[in-house]
């Protein structure tokens, strides 16, 4: 048998599914985790069930991809049971959907679930009256602590064997009127769905109303039409309209036939919205609760990096000496261990904790307050408040922001949060930064870096937001209370999204490590740098440097590492000048992301998209670090040093 | 006047999205609709989001968005 579960975003449907499944849906308290749907099988009293976790949706009239998956995957597949998940604590709200699909006339078990979370606003939910009403069984659940799973799965099978098909609401007279029209128009006709659900679809005015094609048939069209038009002189709106306001009508009136409210005190959600959305303190708290996340993560991480690196690099030295007579072979090995050592310094100690950190932010619910505190703001580069996120993570690792561009629903934003969020200066490039401009030349120099990089994000986001042809049409998101994450979660989701880069970009990291070693082996540095010699040439730098551009691809901190081989000196200010450094600074903070965040950005864009961002990236460096050079030169030479 | 302008801590009834349709049926997707009684909770600063609360749930609309919802006075339902 096969299960689908549907519910409204941050109902918790991926939280049940995870529960049963193992850790394979992403959760999140931010509406919209789940993009595409998740499979698993799950035993149940001995059966194998196939269970699909379908992406959050408040109406299957949905329009953004993530809810046009939900209505595409029950036309096209076999679904033996719908498994409604509803959460208690915003029942009404949950109950239209609920409605919707009753109308598909299909076998279904409706879900209560944050029983706990509804309880605790003060409460009281009849079930068994509900049940009566929809004509459903009705489960209670609490998800998250895995209370009532088991019941749940017993009632769905046994609902799912006999086949038991729920009775749908009545709506009002004029529309019941126009379905009856329409059902015995097109009665006979063979369609996936039932006649009456594509009556429903086809006066709500949906695209996707089954395999119908109502333009080849005119006196189908001529029925809509007369239907729609004689609906909108009786409500005096469209049918779409009249009908999403019929179902609401019905589910706050069942809502408050099952639902006893008690006491509601002052929540904590409004108290510590309060100050966390304040316009002032909101600002404060939010600057604040940024920096402690990222001093805790870069204090662990360079904690972690440094012992982690040294480990390998004598491993290295050791497998260079054991193998020195075979120096090919070396000379591959030494390239690969670098490849590892390249994965295990970039997850370990950046990844995981940054991941943690953020699975904690974002199952509390904070992220949603920081897209409505920076929404404006972000509206200045073309985008709107939700993209804040990636750029947050980019400060971090880039592969991470690349990735949680997912939760944007335009690909006109995606590609956007993606092209510029690669552009933030991730912890690497924090090295490089560090390692040459702060450390020679003063940590003003480098905080100058720092904010010359958000001017040209600033400045990139409007120019390619002013080529793209759509406007943003703007926030539309929903603040969810906050909740206390649990530990298991917030661990299961840091692995499962660690994992992705584990298996998408180590490998290549390492291919390319070992494609560096082969250069290096057959002494190509001259024809590497002369590869680079344009970007050199333009820039005034040595051509020696050339090759460490290359090697930053791999890992950007490989830039600085790389240069004291190059430049074959231990003090760089023997190689380069003040101006020098700069320059270099700025074209390794802003050039051709690593090849790690290439491999996401060609896994969440396509090829094409990362190839135009890796070239977009170079222009910019390449324009930036020329402009970095000229300031620096009228700078020195106003100065006189 | 649109929603945009409203003041916190006031109660007002949508009456009518106005323009693209893209954006109507964002909100129809939300469950929000032309007749719904809400109270706008705050507003960010510098031109930025407005939060309303509608049958428990807040929502947070842009300032975009907004300016394309027309509306009319109400009070607590």
């Amino acid at each position: 048998m096969r299960f689908a579960l549907i519910g409204q975003p941050n109902c918790g449907k991926s939280t049940l599914f995870n529960q049963v499944s193992g850790y394979k849906a992403e959760t999140g308290n931010f509406s919209g985790t789940t993009v595409n749907y998740t499979e698993s099988k799950v035993r149940v009293l001995g059966e194998v069930i196939e269970l699909i976790d379908l992406p959050g949706t408040y109406t299957l009239a949905g329009s953004n991809p993530a809810e046009r998956e939900t209505i595409m995957y029950l036309s096209s597949h076999q679904v033996d049971l719908i498994i409604n998940v509803v959460d208690a604590s915003h029942l009404s709200q949950g109950l239209t959907l609920t409605l919707e699909l009753l109308e598909l006339q299909r076998p279904t078990v409706v879900v209560l679930n944050m029983m706990d979370e509804a309880a605790r606003m003060g409460m009281t939910i009849d079930g068994p009256k509900l049940a009566d009403i929809l004509g459903t069984r009705v489960v209670p659940l609490v998800a998250s602590k895995g209370r009532g799973v088991r019941n749940l799965f017993v009632t769905a099978q046994d609902v799912g064997r006999r086949g038991i098909v729920p009775k749908r609401q009545l709506y009002g007279r004029g529309i019941e009127e126009a379905l009856q029209k329409l059902v015995s128009q097109i009665n006979g006709r063979g369609d996936h769905f039932q006649a009456e659900r594509t009556a429903f679809k086809l006066l709500e005015g949906e695209a996707n109303s089954g395999q119908f094609e109502e333009k080849n048939d005119p006196v189908l069209a001529s029925v809509i039409e007369e239907c729609r038009s004689r609906i909108y002189d009786e409500y005096g709106q469209e049918a779409a309209w009249v009908l999403g306001a019929e179902r609401r009508n019905i589910a706050s009136d069942i809502s408050s036939q099952i639902v006893q409210t008690g006491e509601r005190r002052v929540s904590l959600r409004d108290r510590l919205d309060n100050v966390l959305l304040h316009p002032v303190w909101g600002y404060v708290f939010l600057i604040l609760i940024l920096l402690i996340f990222f001093q805790v993560i870069f204090k662990l991480g360079s904690a972690v990096e440094q012992p982690l690196l040294a480990i390998f690099d004598q491993l290295i030295a050791q497998v260079l000496i054991a193998l020195a007579s075979y120096p090919f072979i070396a000379e591959m090995v030494s390239g690969i261990l670098q490849g590892i050592a390249g994965g295990v310094a970039i997850v370990l100690p950046y990844l995981l904790p940054f991941l943690l950190g953020l699975g904690f932010l974002e199952d509390v619910g904070y992220l949603p307050r920081v897209a409505f505190l920076m929404d404006a703001l972000m509206h200045r580069i073309g985008l709107h408040g939700k993209a804040i996120v990636p750029f947050i993570l980019g400060y971090g690792c880039n592969v991470p922001a690349v990735m949680s561009t997912r939760m944007l629903e335009d690909r006109r934003d995606r590609y956007l949060a993606a092209a510029l969020a690669t552009l933030v200066p991730c912890a690497a490039r924090l090295a490089v930064v560090f390692g040459l401009v702060a450390f020679y030349l003063g940590p003003s120099l480098a905080l100058a870096i720092y904010l010359f990089n958000l001017f040209v994000i600033a400045l990139t986001g409007r120019i390619i937001s002013s080529m793209l042809p759509e406007d943003t049409p703007g926030l539309i998101l929903e603040m969810p209370v906050y909740r206390l994450p649990t530990v298991k979660n917030v661990f299961q989701k840091a692995w499962f999204r660690a994992r992705e880069f584990t298996v998408e970009a180590w490998p290549i990291l390492i291919v390319g490590s070992i494609i560096l070693s082969l250069l290096n082996y057959f002494n190509l540095s001259v024809f590497l740098n002369a590869l680079v010699l344009p970007v050199t040439w333009l820039l005034g730098l040595p051509s020696e440097v050339g090759v460490t551009l290359i090697f930053g691809i791999l890992r950007k901190e490989l830039s600085l590492i790389m240069l004291r081989q190059a430049l074959n000196v231990s003090d760089f200010s023997q190689a380069l000048t003040e101006i020098q450094m700069i320059t270099f600074t700025v074209f390794v903070v802003f050039y051709v992301p690593c090849l790690a965040t290439l491999a996401i950005l060609k896994r969440e864009l396509g090829r094409r998209e990362m190839l135009t961002i890796a070239g977009l990236t170079v222009v910019i460096a390449i324009f930036a670090a020329s402009f970095a050079r000229i300031i620096a030169f009228i700078l020195y030479t106003l100065t006189g040093s | 006047m649109d929603l945009s302008e409203v003041g916190s801590g006031k109660w007002v009834k949508f009456t009518r999205f106005i323009g693209g349709g893209g954006v109507s049926i964002k909100l129809r997707s939300l469950g929000i609709m032309p007749g719904d009684v809400v109270q706008v909770k705050r507003l960010a600063p510098f031109g930025g989001p407005i939060l309303v609360e509608i049958d428990g749930r807040e929502i947070a609309l842009g300032h975009g968005i907004a300016k394309r919802i027309e509306v009319e006075e109400s009070t607590r339902p």
